[in-house]
């Protein structure tokens, strides 16, 4: 990622450990505050068709022998629950027999539905056959107000945020002591390296850790024992052949003085009407290619 | 003899009138009828949903595959009979028949014809072997003799007849003036008599159940 490139390796590591736990907490707060309000929506469901179950066996016999009195005293019992407002009883033909209405609080009943039940914006309603034997006499409409899930719902969004915050501060604790422990052998090589550079070979890692950067430390320490034999040996080779290239020189001066001994015992020799006693005829020049009219 | 005129004119506008107007009310007459007979049908078929009966009532005591059998005993101009659709219809996870039944008196003279035995033992049979038993009709005409037959006997017994519950009936319908609904008079000694038990749902029904204390 290029906006990375020019952050320091240890704001990288923090800055990964930061993304990923952020990552994997909004996901786990996610799927926990999904999976509480699912939950919740369940039970509310489940409740109200238990309530609908036991209001609809109580109100059979009223229904079958058409006392819609009875059928209402039977609903009555939703009074204890102050988010139902609203629950009527249809007999067969679709047709409302009873009604149940929370005090000033005016409904009008939907059509039938065969659904069990919806979520309709602010509230639930629920749909539940009304048997005797196997045969359905009517049906129970309940609808329950969903204010109370909703302020739930914002309480545990607030308590996940919380956690949320809470678990990132605490891992960005932990990363900082990470990263610490992780980028300073790193720091600690990048300056040995440096030395080593700058002609150091005595520079050392002092890292004896047993994972990838201790064996990379321990590597580049035997790297450097290397480099530095190398090295000796080669101002040895550079010492040896500076000795042999003296010699040779000193060698070579008095092989020439010889020659000019030799030269000058030729001369007098010759000047003395004798014959030269050294063949000096090696030290003449070599007879030109081509003649170019060189003489010694 | 303008008077008489004027009434003689009137006279002949509702004689006119009559074939018109009466088929109407009529009509409307058999409707209800037929409505009432309904409904009383389905009472009968709820009723004996919220019956229970002893073991000893079904000649099967651990499968329900014995019939209910619901006997229709007296006169039955608007086919209540007709009404109780036995079709599909399961009461107790038991299917249901419905048996019409005639009286038979008992055999008079000395010795009785042998062929009017024979007829009053089938009848008594059938009438023993009911599980519900419909009285219809607005007297009550047999239903003493027949109350002798069926005593002691595990068979709810509804009735139309007046007085039906203060007779040692269990269910008498009642027709309420105000309201246009059947009510229940219920006879519950009569009931527990015959080792009958009537759900308290069915009792609860306090505007339509009014239960009579003594069996008389």
């Amino acid at each position: 990622m290029k906006w990375s490139e020019g952050l320091r390796f240890h704001t990288r590591v923090t800055v990964l450990t930061m993304a990923t736990a952020m990552v994997a907490l909004v996901l786990v707060t996610t799927s926990f505050v999904a999976y509480d309000v699912v939950s919740l929506r369940r039970l509310i469901v489940d409740r109200l068709a238990t309530d609908a179950e036991q209001i609809g066996t109580f109100s059979v016999a009223a229904i079958v022998f058409d006392s819609p009195t009875e059928a209402e005293t039977a609903l009555a019992v939703l009074e204890h629950q102050p988010m139902v407002t609203a629950a009527c009883i249809y007999v067969e033909d679709g047709t409302v027999f009873a009604t149940y209405t929370k005090a000033a609080v005016p409904q009008s009943f939907p059509e039938i539905e065969e659904l069990s039940h919806r979520f309709v914006g602010d509230h639930v309603e629920i749909f539940s056959a009304i048997r005797s034997d196997d045969q359905r006499v009517g049906t129970i409409y309940i609808r329950r107000e969903l204010t109370d899930v909703d302020e739930h719902v914002y309480r545990v969004i607030g308590l996940a945020v919380a956690v949320l915050l809470a678990s990132l501060a605490i891992t960005m604790l932990i990363a900082a002591r990470f990263q610490r422990h992780l980028t300073r052998p790193i720091e600690q090589l990048s300056q040995t390296i440096e030395a080593v550079g700058a002609g150091d070979l005595e520079a050392k890692v002092s890292i004896t850790r047993r994972d990838e950067i201790g064996q990379l430390a321990e590597t580049f320490n035997k790297m450097t024992d290397r480099l530095k034999q190398t090295t000796v040996s080669r101002d040895d080779l550079a010492h040896l052949n500076e000795e042999l290239a003296q010699f040779n020189r000193m060698a070579v001066g008095r092989e020439n003085r010889m020659i000019e001994l030799k030269r000058e015992v030729n001369s007098l020799a010759e000047a003395a009407g004798q014959s030269p006693p050294y063949d000096l005829s090696f030290t003449e020049e070599p007879a030109q290619v081509g003649g170019d009219g060189h003489d010694g | 003899m303008r008077t008489m005129s004027h009434s003689i004119k009137v006279l002949a506008v509702a004689v006119l009138v009559w074939p018109f107007g009466l088929p109407g009310v009529g009509a409307q007459t058999k409707i209800d009828a037929r409505v009432a007979q309904k409904v009383k049908a389905g009472y009968l078929a709820h009723i004996a949903r919220f019956t229970t009966w002893p073991k000893s009532a079904f000649k099967d005591t651990k499968t329900s595959k014995a019939p209910l059998v619901v006997g229709v005993i007296g006169p039955d101009p608007h086919g209540v009979a007709k009404a109780f659709q036995t079709t599909k219809l399961k009461i107790q996870g038991r299917t249901v028949v419905l048996r019409r039944l005639n009286f038979v008196p008992a055999p008079k003279g000395k010795p009785p014809n042998p062929a009017n035995v024979v007829a009053r033992n089938n009848f008594r049979t059938q009438l023993q072997s009911c599980h519900v038993l419909f009285v219809t009709g607005t007297k009550q005409g047999n239903w003493p003799a027949l109350r002798a037959l069926i005593a002691g006997r595990p068979i709810i017994t509804v009735g139309e007849p007046a007085g039906f519950a203060n007779s040692g009936g269990m269910i008498e319908f009642v027709l309420n003036h105000r309201t246009g609904k059947y009510d229940m008079h219920i006879n519950l000694d009569a009931v527990k008599q015959a080792d009958l038990k009537i759900s308290s749902d069915l009792l609860r029904l306090k505007d339509r159940v009014k239960i009579v204390k003594k069996a008389k």
